[in-house]
């Protein structure tokens, strides 16, 4: 399986997921992606869209946008401190209140989820992203 | 002169969990705690909830209550998030995951950490506890414990079974370890219904064994203080494994519940506790045994449970 493939495959899925149509995609990016492209990425026939139209359908997907670019090979993750220094920042924000169900202590992965929940609600960006290093 | 009330106060556009946080504040008065069943049964209340509500209702709840909920992958970890900015509304995040009646105990506990964010919200003298702390969680176990299943009604339904949390679990669609822990709740020591439990123990299936990880006391019994000479004796303590004792060796070898009668020692008064071990067997395999001792002398009370388990022998045995 190719990276396009397993890209197209991950995108193929997240719109399952959503029960959206191809259209419906195209519809609700306002045609930053058209039916018949993300038809071929999703079949792994072109490689993954602009960063910009990611994040899009991202947002369109409910998942991190972090994450999409990264599955696309735009992005490498963040570090542990990295993590650590973002998650800080969100603990002294007074006006956000966060409250898990969680086993333990948070870990690193619990609390990226938490940093990329406050970048969600507060469309603010705590963990930059970073040139991929391929 | 009444200094002891909360001053509440809402901001224009506030949410309805912020409304209804400002009127339950508003009725009672302020102290360092929050009774969970009082707020438990304000909702259930409020907002014509059942006595056992399933996930519909309580997603209808959240609505109600303007709290967004959505599934999502969430870490390995973590089953649920809640969060809140200051302006906006709350949102709940389930792990995409989970499933069966765990969501249902999730949104619960989760919905308490959203009403306990509404209350500093609304009153800047209530001393809020951090929703991000793990103390918070034992705080919404409880909640969520109160609101799943509502005092009377599972009082009655565990008469009936006989005082079987099994028979009850099954009843009500809950998890048992759940209906261990309301059942703690509901009959512990001053409490105004009574049972004839003593203790219950869950041991569950772990490499080392089949391990005692969840016992409680019921009715002002207690292991650890030693308040009834002769049952401390044979009470297992946790991290106990059930393979060490031949009783609860030989309901894990046959896969089949078995009771009987333990005298236990004392100077004035002849005594005997009813000891029960019920293993609970999914997909073919013993995956956890509850253990429990119930006090001989109201044997009567437990009757639909015995006849239960000797339904169950009888059909295994076949």
């Amino acid at each position: 399986m190719t990276r396009n493939d397993e890209f197209g495959a991950y995108l193929l899925k997240l719109r399952r997921n959503t029960r959206l149509s191809l259209r419906d995609v195209e519809m609700e990016t306002d045609n930053a992606i058209s039916n018949g492209y993300l038809s071929l990425i999703e079949t792994g026939r072109r490689p993954p869209p602009q960063p910009a139209v990611l994040v899009r359908l991202a947002r369109l997907y409910n998942v991190p946008s972090a994450e999409m670019l990264q599955r696309a090979g735009y992005l490498e993750g963040p570090s542990d401190s990295d993590i650590d220094v973002a998650f800080q920042q969100v603990l002294a924000d007074g006006n956000f209140k966060f409250g898990t169900r969680a086993y333990g202590d948070l870990t690193v992965d619990a609390k990226r989820t938490i940093v990329e929940l406050y970048e969600q609600a507060t469309n603010k960006i705590l963990l930059p992203p970073r040139e991929d290093a391929d | 002169m009444d200094p002891a009330r909360w001053r509440v106060s809402l901001v224009p556009g506030a949410t309805e969990v912020e409304n209804f946080a400002a009127t339950f504040l508003d009725s009672r008065q302020a102290g360092p705690r929050i009774s969970n069943r009082e707020l438990a049964e304000s909702l259930r209340k409020t907002y014509d909830l059942g006595p056992f509500p399933k996930l519909p209702e309580l997603t209808a709840l959240c609505e109600s209550l303007e709290i967004a909920v959505s599934r999502r992958r969430l870490s390995r970890s973590m089953e649920a998030c809640n969060v809140w900015t200051q302006p906006g509304r709350p949102e709940v995040y389930l792990d995409e995951d989970l499933r069966g009646v765990r969501v249902e105990t999730t949104l619960a506990h989760e919905l308490r950490e959203v009403i306990e964010n509404a209350f500093a919200r609304v009153c800047p003298e209530y001393l809020a506890r951090p929703t991000n702390h793990p103390d918070m969680n034992a705080e919404s176990d409880r909640f969520a414990s109160y609101l799943l299943m509502e005092e009377q009604r599972t009082h009655g339904v565990l008469e009936r079974a006989g005082f079987s949390a099994i028979i009850c679990a099954d009843q009500v669609s809950r998890s048992l370890s759940s209906v261990i822990y309301r059942m703690q709740q509901m009959y512990s020591a001053g409490s105004d219904l009574s049972c004839p439990v003593w203790t219950m123990g869950l041991f569950e299936l772990e490499e080392r064994g089949m391990t005692l990880n969840h016992q409680v006391s019921l009715g002002g019994f207690s292991v650890a203080k030693g308040s009834l000479r002769g049952l401390n004796e044979v009470v297992p303590r946790r991290r106990t494994v059930a393979e060490t004792r031949p009783f609860l060796s030989h309901a894990i070898r046959s896969a089949s519940p078995v009771s009987r009668e333990v005298p236990l020692f004392q100077l004035w008064d002849q005594q005997c506790a009813v000891e029960i071990a019920e293993p609970i067997i999914r997909n073919g395999l013993v995956t956890s045994l509850l253990h429990t001792f119930v006090d001989g002398s109201k044997a009567g009370e437990v009757a639909p449970w015995l006849q239960q388990i000797e339904r169950l022998k009888t059909a295994r045995s076949a």
